[in-house]
C-alpha cells in the first residue's frame, strides 16, 4: 500500500496535470509463465506444466543496478511477484493516481524473440492474448491493449491479429525492437496488412533480447543509453522497404526508444533519399513525410537537458508537435510522472497535445 | 545549340557560353532540356555523372524505367528530373535543390535556346 504521504503527492499530482491523460506505455506482467497454461492446448500446455517445463522468454543478461531492480522501488510487490502483475497496485499507483482516461498496456511478452520452435511461439502469443483479455481488459475499461504476435510466421501472426483484433479494447500489435532482423522487410507485410485491416497500430518496444549496434556492452548504463539505435534501424527499415508505400494507413508507435534523435534521423533519411533513391524506387515520397504522418513516439524517457528550451526546439526541427505521446512506463524504474515530466517551459497547448490529444488522434480514441 | 539529329533521346552535349557551361539533353522526340552543368548542391559538373531514365517500381518491388530522364550528379548522386529540375518525387516545397531549366525550342532541324 502507498503511504499517506504518497497519496497526498498523488492527489496534488492529479490537480497539477490540468486535464485528462492518455498513458501509452504501462506494463502488465505475468506472475509466471504457468499462468498461460489454462490458455494453451496440447501439445503446448504440457511444455509449460511438465517438470523442467519452459522457463520463459530469453532472460536479461544484465543485473540491475537500480535500487528496485527493473521496477520503481515503490512498485515492487511484497509477495515477490513481478511489479506490474498486480492490477490493484497498478490502479493505485497510476490509473487512479493521475487523471488517466486510458492506459495502453504494452506487456513485456514478445514471442518473436523466441528463436526456436516457431509453432510454440505462435501458441504462446495466442495464450498471452487470451490471458490479457480475461485478466486485464475485463477489469477496467480504461485499459487498452497491445496484442502479442510471433512475427517469425507472418501469415500466422496475421491470423492471430484477425482473431483478437476486433476486441474493442485492443488498439495495437506489439513487436520487439529487435536487433536481429529488419521487421520492415516485405516478408513481414502480412502482419502489417492485418494490423491495418483491423484498424490497429503497430508498436516497437525493447525487450530482454534487444542489443545495441555494438552488441551487448559491458554495463547496463551503456545498453540503456545506446538502445535507441534499434528503433532508428527499424524505422529506417519500414521506410526504405516500402511498408508505408504499400500501406498508406499504417500507424507505427515507437515506444520507449527516445525521440530527440528524430531531427537528425529525418535529415539523414531525406539526404540519403536524394542520393540513393534509385536503389529503392518503390519509395515514392520524401522519407520524413512518412514519419511525420504515420509514426508516433512515446515521451518516456523524457530527456533532461540543462536548458529545457532546447527540448522544445525539437518540435520546430521535426516540423510537427503531433508526434509525441505521453507515457509513464509504469511500473519501471524510469517512470515519468504526468505532472512533472514535461518541462514547464512548454506552452500549455503543447502540453495538452503530449498528454492527451496526440495519442487520442493516433489511436483514434475520440 | 545543335542539330536535331545529332542527339538521340538520353544523349547530351556540353555547351560553353562565356564562363558558364550548359548541359543540353535530348529528353524525347521533340523535347530537350538545357540546365547549368553545375550541380546546385555542391557544384560538381553534371556531365561527369549520368543521364538515365528515372527509376520507379512496378508491383511495389521491381525496377521499371519511366519515359522521363534525370541527370545523376557524380558527387552524392543527387538526381534531377530534367522535366522539372526537381529531385524525383520531391515537388513543391521539397524541390530542393532545384536545377534551373532553360527553355529549349526545336525549330525545324535546329535546337535553339534564347537567352
Amino acid at each position: 500500500m502507498s503511504s499517506p504521504a504518497a497519496r497526498e503527492r498523488d492527489v496534488a499530482g492529479r490537480d497539477r496535470v490540468g486535464g485528462p491523460v492518455i498513458d501509452i506505455d504501462v506494463h502488465e506482467m505475468l506472475t509466471s509463465v504457468s499462468e498461460l497454461a489454462p490458455y494453451l492446448e496440447e501439445p503446448w500446455r504440457s511444455r509449460i506444466t511438465m517438470p523442467d517445463g519452459w522457463q520463459g522468454l530469453p532472460g536479461f543478461p544484465y543485473s540491475y543496478p537500480q535500487v528496485g531492480g527493473l521496477a520503481r522501488a515503490d512498485a515492487v510487490l511484497d509477495d515477490g511477484a513481478p511489479a506490474g502483475s498486480s492490477y490493484g497496485r497498478m490502479r493505485e499507483q497510476v490509473l487512479d493516481a493521475y487523471p488517466l482516461e486510458h492506459a495502453i498496456l504494452t506487456g513485456l511478452f514478445h514471442p518473436t524473440d523466441i528463436g526456436v520452435q516457431p509453432e510454440f511461439a505462435l501458441a504462446l502469443a495466442s495464450a498471452y492474448n487470451d490471458w490479457l483479455i480475461a485478466n486485464w481488459l475485463a477489469k477496467d475499461d480504461r485499459l487498452l491493449a497491445s496484442i502479442a504476435v510471433a512475427a517469425q510466421y507472418p501469415e500466422e501472426a496475421a491470423r492471430e491479429i484477425d482473431r483478437v483484433g476486433d476486441h474493442p479494447q485492443v488498439v495495437q500489435v506489439m513487436l520487439p525492437a529487435t536487433s536481429r532482423d529488419v521487421l520492415g522487410r516485405a516478408f513481414y507485410a502480412p502482419l502489417y496488412e492485418a494490423a491495418v485491416r483491423n484498424d490497429l497500430a503497430v508498436a516497437f518496444h525493447q525487450t530482454n533480447d534487444t542489443h545495441t549496434a555494438a552488441g551487448l556492452p559491458p554495463y547496463y548504463i551503456e545498453w540503456h543509453t545506446a538502445i535507441p539505435q534499434v528503433w532508428q534501424s527499424q524505422l529506417i527499415g519500414l521506410v526504405f522497404n516500402g511498408m508505408f508505400d504499400r500501406l498508406p494507413d499504417l500507424r507505427v508507435a515507437m515506444i520507449e526508444g527516445g525521440w530527440t534523435w528524430l531531427p537528425s534521423l529525418l535529415w539523414r533519411l531525406d539526404l540519403n533519399y536524394r542520393s540513393l533513391r534509385r536503389e529503392v524506387p518503390w519509395v515514392k515520397r520524401m522519407p520524413s513525410d512518412y514519419v511525420r504522418e504515420n509514426v508516433g513516439f512515446s515521451s518516456q524517457p523524457m530527456e533532461y537537458p540543462d536548458d529545457p528550451r532546447h527540448l522544445y526546439r525539437m518540435f520546430e526541427m521535426v516540423g510537427s508537435d503531433r508526434f509525441l505521446m505521453f507515457s509513464t512506463d509504469y511500473p519501471h524504474w524510469d517512470f515519468d510522472a504526468p505532472d512533472r515530466a514535461i518541462p514547464p517551459a512548454f506552452p500549455a497547448d503543447v502540453r495538452r497535445k503530449i498528454l492527451y490529444d496526440n495519442a487520442a488522434d493516433f489511436y483514434r480514441l475520440r | 545549340m545543335c542539330r536535331l539529329g545529332e542527339l538521340r533521346p538520353g544523349d547530351f552535349r556540353v555547351l560553353s557560353t562565356g564562363s558558364r557551361e550548359l548541359l543540353v539533353v535530348r529528353t524525347g522526340d521533340e523535347s530537350f532540356a538545357a540546365v547549368p552543368n553545375a550541380c546546385p548542391h555542391q557544384g560538381a559538373r553534371l556531365s561527369d555523372g549520368r543521364v538515365e531514365r528515372i527509376w520507379t517500381a512496378r508491383d511495389g518491388r521491381l525496377h521499371e524505367a519511366l519515359e522521363r530522364f534525370a541527370v545523376v550528379c557524380p558527387w552524392h548522386n543527387f538526381e534531377f528530373d530534367l522535366s522539372t529540375g526537381c529531385p524525383p518525387y520531391s515537388d513543391g516545397e521539397r524541390c530542393r535543390p532545384r536545377l534551373r531549366r532553360h527553355e529549349v525550342l526545336v525549330e525545324g532541324e535546329d535546337v535553339v535556346l534564347y537567352t
